[in-house]
């Protein structure tokens, strides 16, 4: 067994959010010190082989006379599980600068990574929901007080609506508890047959639909997106949004695989909506943010219909997608931030001629951008490409829309370079300021891994390959 | 006979408590009935520990296992809130006696805590009754007296309900109060007419007593206009004892063996309904279901914090009640969820003391508590954790009592109880997440001098702070160590 256990990732986090909570002025140093420490851990995993696909489990799993305290960190957690180590660093450094009250929002950061954390490790459905509902509270005073002018209402909307969904999958949980008589997961889907199958896959799945989120029911997420402060954005878009994505895998098909593959229709038109929506809607913004917030209604629609086609190809193609807009969702978030920060609006048309006036930033955009749209040779397109194609394998002509979004992603990624970079420029931002050292940490951070993964996109689906075939094996039914 | 000390004890609190007032020792007064009741709570808790099983005493009350723990919990309740009122119980005119009233209605609700005598029971019923028809009007003003009167009222009735249930039990089934001499005379019994009639009597009765729809109007008034700390007390202890009290006496006296399942079939547009349960579930699940609906609707509209609690406290007894329809089967579960309830409405009124202390000028509305997270984070953020458990969030103590509940619920085929519990759950943040808006994401009004941060409300801060930490050591320690040592508290043999 290892030294350092796999409990950590969760403990590390949630110890530094309470001493950040009491650390005052000092509070964005113990917060960098907790997220760089998170990370710590998960490097020192890399002994037990979670990097090759390994699972290993915590202390307290291992003991399991625990009733709820499991935790499990398998082919499936640790590529999402890097991700959310790496952006509550991102998180923390783009919060840097922070005036108002700074410690609470560092704890809150930080609480909300032990949280996230917990929800791609647990191995049991109770904790499972825990954390998935513990995820709330801390987004939620992060949109409510540290957000814009509408945070108030954009926050009660994101509690509401995405507890309203939690709530009727802890109805779904409670079924799937009680008819199995265990709460861990794989134990449950050890025999999925003895579970209400119909009941339970469509409590779960609403629960994730909201989340992920698909169209109809995404309207929670561009006030929330909005509103947030832009650490909060960037958690919001790059790890809360994959929980809903990482659930359909991890719990909805193992538990009902047979009504998944009876469903993977339906899932496969959601996706594609959500990709034709998201574009069409993200093309249609004035606002920078929001348009960035439709985006990930689209990406995320790549990644459900991904996940429809149900074939390890597909499942992998998720996965990466998930990655993929993880950390492009953040630096484009991050930018966007950084903009607000100086510019005080995020209105497309009032800008013009970045290019010139802070050629940094508006290289970083650019590169955001084309990132966004899925430029093979960055990470965006491998993900979306499989989806498609294993999209067409299983669904044929149907997704034929699906590549009208991403036509759309192009044009409304390359229209906002165009008139926020490009253009005449506007006198009135002739005095904006550049990013400056600390500023660029982040953004470079944040290129390394959208260039890695868009030339060696074998580094995230390698791991997640056992897990996600296992998982393809019960929705074609070859157990 | 052990199990009846801790009772006693709180009643010595009070006594000492009101006489030591009545010689102008207000303070020692009021210490004196805390600390009756907080000797009691420890050593009921005691007894959970050292007495094996459950043991009798005078034929009328039961201890030991959970029937030692819910009393532990109830005087705790009391004793934690005489403390957290101290600044106005030694203020204001009445407070000595409100404070001795406080503590022997916990003495009350630990008697009626495993009470197995229908006439004991009403005895007991009564005391929490008339205590709290006291505190009711301790603000002395006219809504006061106006809320007083029409629980006086309502209680009368209730009152009625039960001594007409009782009479019914005790004349037709051999003449005794026991529980357990009706039950074994019911079951030789032919007919079940005059058991039924009891239980509709009974069953009213008790939903009086814990404030359910459509019993409920006396609630909200009464814990709106009675002062923070005494309605914290209030709406949390009494309506626990109450339901393990309604608990013991639908179990034992109107269960499936005694009275046969309701069972009912009819078609409407082709779909079959067929009912097949026993009738005291029946009748407690619309109950809950009446209270979950019309509590969570009507809270929803609440301006004022105090209104709001009390409705919500409506909500509260039918997510409680959905135990009580499973039957003694979750009592243990039931017991944690109100046990969580009382806790959070402890710290949630308290929390609005420290609050007026600051704001003089406060109006009761939620609007009102504007920025209050931020200028006393100690009694904010022990309100936002009430709310976040009494909403049933994870990690507070409200969470498991819900998950337990609504888990076994599901199991025994109430799933359509379950879902309007849920979905009752998350209508209910609409309210109690609108006091978290208010104290966190709205700027303060003013800004109190620093003297006054110093020492006033100082007690209902750390109390309700201590009623929170509570709340949230219960949510997270099961995670780990698992609920071996809640149900070990709430174990009913």
């Amino acid at each position: 067994m290892t030294v350092i256990n796999v409990d950590l990732l969760v403990i590390v986090p949630l110890v530094a959010a309470l001493a950040a909570a009491v650390a005052g002025r000092a509070a964005r140093w113990v917060s960098l010190a907790g997220s760089v420490a998170t990370l710590g851990v998960l490097a020192s995993l890399a002994g037990s082989g979670v990097f090759t696909g390994q699972a290993v489990s915590g202390a307290a799993g291992v003991a399991s006379v625990v009733p709820f305290w499991a935790l499990v960190m398998d082919g499936l957690s640790t590529p999402l599980v890097a991700l959310t180590a790496f952006l509550g660093l991102i998180a923390v450094l783009a919060s840097w600068g922070v005036s108002e009250r700074p410690a609470p929002h560092h704890a809150l950061l930080l609480a909300l990574e032990a949280a996230v954390m917990g929800v791609f490790l647990a191995e049991d459905i109770i904790l499972f929901y825990v954390f998935w509902e513990a995820v709330l509270i801390p987004m939620y005073f992060l949109i409510g007080v540290w957000g814009h002018e509408r945070r108030r209402h954009a926050a009660t909307k994101f509690f509401l609506y995405t507890l309203a969904a939690s709530a009727l999958m802890l109805v779904g949980i409670l079924m799937a508890w009680f008819a199995a008589g265990t709460s861990r997961i794989p134990d449950m889907a050890a025999d999925p047959s003895v579970l209400p199958a119909t009941a339970v896959f469509w409590l779960l799945t609403i629960g994730m639909l909201v989340k992920i989120p698909v169209v109809p029911l995404h309207t929670w997420l561009p006030d929330a997106h909005v509103e947030a402060p832009t650490a909060g954005s960037i958690m919001l878009a790059g790890v809360l949004l994959k929980m809903g994505g990482y659930g359909l895998i991890r719990l909805v098909i193992p538990l009902a695989p047979t009504e998944f593959a009876l469903q993977q229709p339906f899932f496969a038109a959601l996706g594609i909506i959500g990709i034709v929506w998201g574009a069409a809607m993200a093309f249609a913004q004035t606002d920078l943010k929001r348009l960035v917030a439709y985006s990930s209604v689209a990406h995320m629609g790549f990644v459900v219909l991904a996940i429809s086609t149900g074939t390890a190809a597909g499942l992998s193609g998720a996965m990466l997608g998930m990655v993929s807009h993880g950390v492009v969702a953040a630096l484009l978030f991050l930018l966007v931030g950084q903009l607000y920060e100086r510019a005080h609006t995020r209105e497309i048309a009032r800008f013009g001629g970045l290019g010139k006036i802070v050629p940094g930033w508006a290289s970083a955009l650019t590169f955001g951008a084309l990132a966004s749209l899925g430029l093979p040779g960055l990470s965006g397109f491998p993900g979306e490409f499989v989806a498609v194609i294993e999209g067409f394998r299983s669904f044929e002509w149907w997704v034929l829309p699906a590549t009208v979004g991403v036509v759309l992603g192009a044009a409304y990624n390359l229209r906002a370079v165009r008139e926020v970079n490009h253009g005449p420029r506007s006198g009135e931002w002739a005095t904006l300021a550049d990013l400056g050292p600390a500023d660029w940490v982040p953004v470079v951070l944040l290129m390394v891994p959208i260039v890695v993964l868009g030339v060696w996109p074998a580094l995230v689906t390698d791991i997640a390959e056992h897990a996600l075939a296992a998982i393809a094996m019960l929705v074609s039914g070859g157990m | 006979m052990r199990i009846v000390i801790p009772v006693l004890l709180a009643v010595a609190g009070g006594l000492a408590g009101v006489l030591t007032d009545a010689f102008g020792g207000r303070r020692a007064g009021v210490a004196l009935s805390a600390i009756g009741p907080a000797v009691g709570a420890g050593y009921a808790a005691w007894l959970v520990y050292t007495l094996d099983g459950n043991v009798i005493a005078y034929n009328v009350i039961v201890g030991g296992g959970g029937f030692s723990g819910i009393p532990a919990i109830v005087l705790a309740l009391a004793a934690l809130s005489i403390v957290g009122g101290w600044a106005w119980f030694t203020t204001s005119p009445a407070g000595g006696s409100a404070a001795a009233l406080v503590a022997l209605s916990g003495a009350a609700a630990a008697a009626l805590s495993g009470a197995v005598d229908m006439v004991f029971i009403l005895v007991a019923l009564e005391c929490l009754a008339l205590a709290a028809y006291a505190l009711v009007a301790q603000s002395h003003n006219a809504r006061a007296d106006e809320a007083a009167m029409k629980y006086v009222v309502q209680g009368a009735v209730a009152t009625s309900l039960f001594v007409l249930g009782t009479a019914v039990l005790v004349g037709v089934y051999g003449g005794q109060s026991t529980i357990f001499a009706i039950q074994a005379t019911a079951a030789r019994a032919e007919g079940m007419t005059p058991l039924a009639g009891a239980m509709a009597l009974v069953v009213a009765a008790f939903a009086y007593k814990l404030g359910g729809f459509p019993f409920h109007s006396w609630a909200p008034d009464a814990f709106e206009t009675a002062p923070p700390a005494s309605a914290g007390y209030m709406a949390g202890a009494p309506k626990v004892a109450a339901v393990l009290a309604a608990f013991l006496v639908s179990s034992l006296l109107f269960g499936a063996t005694l009275l046969p399942s309701w069972q009912l079939s009819w078609e409407i547009a082709g779909i079959s309904i067929d009912i097949d349960q026993p009738r005291i579930a029946m009748a407690w699940a619309v109950l809950a279901a009446g209270s979950m609906i019309f509590g969570n609707l009507a809270a929803l509209r609440q301006r004022s914090y105090g209104r709001m609690l009390g409705y919500s406290g409506i909500a509260q007894v039918g997510y409680a009640m959905i135990g009580l329809t499973i039957g003694e089967r979750v009592v243990g579960s039931t017991m944690l969820l109100m046990s969580a309830y009382a806790f959070a409405a402890l710290a949630a009124f308290l929390g609005a003391e420290a609050l007026r202390c600051r704001r003089p000028g406060w109006d009761g509305t939620i609007d009102g508590m504007a920025g209050f997270g931020r200028s006393n984070s100690v009694a904010g953020l022990a309100v936002a954790v009430a709310m976040f458990s009494l909403t049933g969030i994870p990690l507070t103590a409200g969470f498991w009592g819900k998950l337990l509940v609504f888990g076994a619920a599901v199991g025994f085929g109430w799933t359509w109880l379950v879902v309007i519990g849920v979905l009752g759950s998350v209508v209910s943040f609409g309210y109690y997440g609108a006091v978290l808006r208010a104290m966190y994401f709205e700027p303060a009004a003013e800004t109190p001098s620093a003297d006054e941060i110093a020492t006033c409300g100082r007690a209902a801060t750390w109390t309700a702070g201590a009623a929170a930490l509570a709340v949230i050591a219960i949510g997270i320690t099961p995670l780990i160590w698992g609920l071996e040592f809640v149900q070990r508290f709430l174990a009913f043999g």
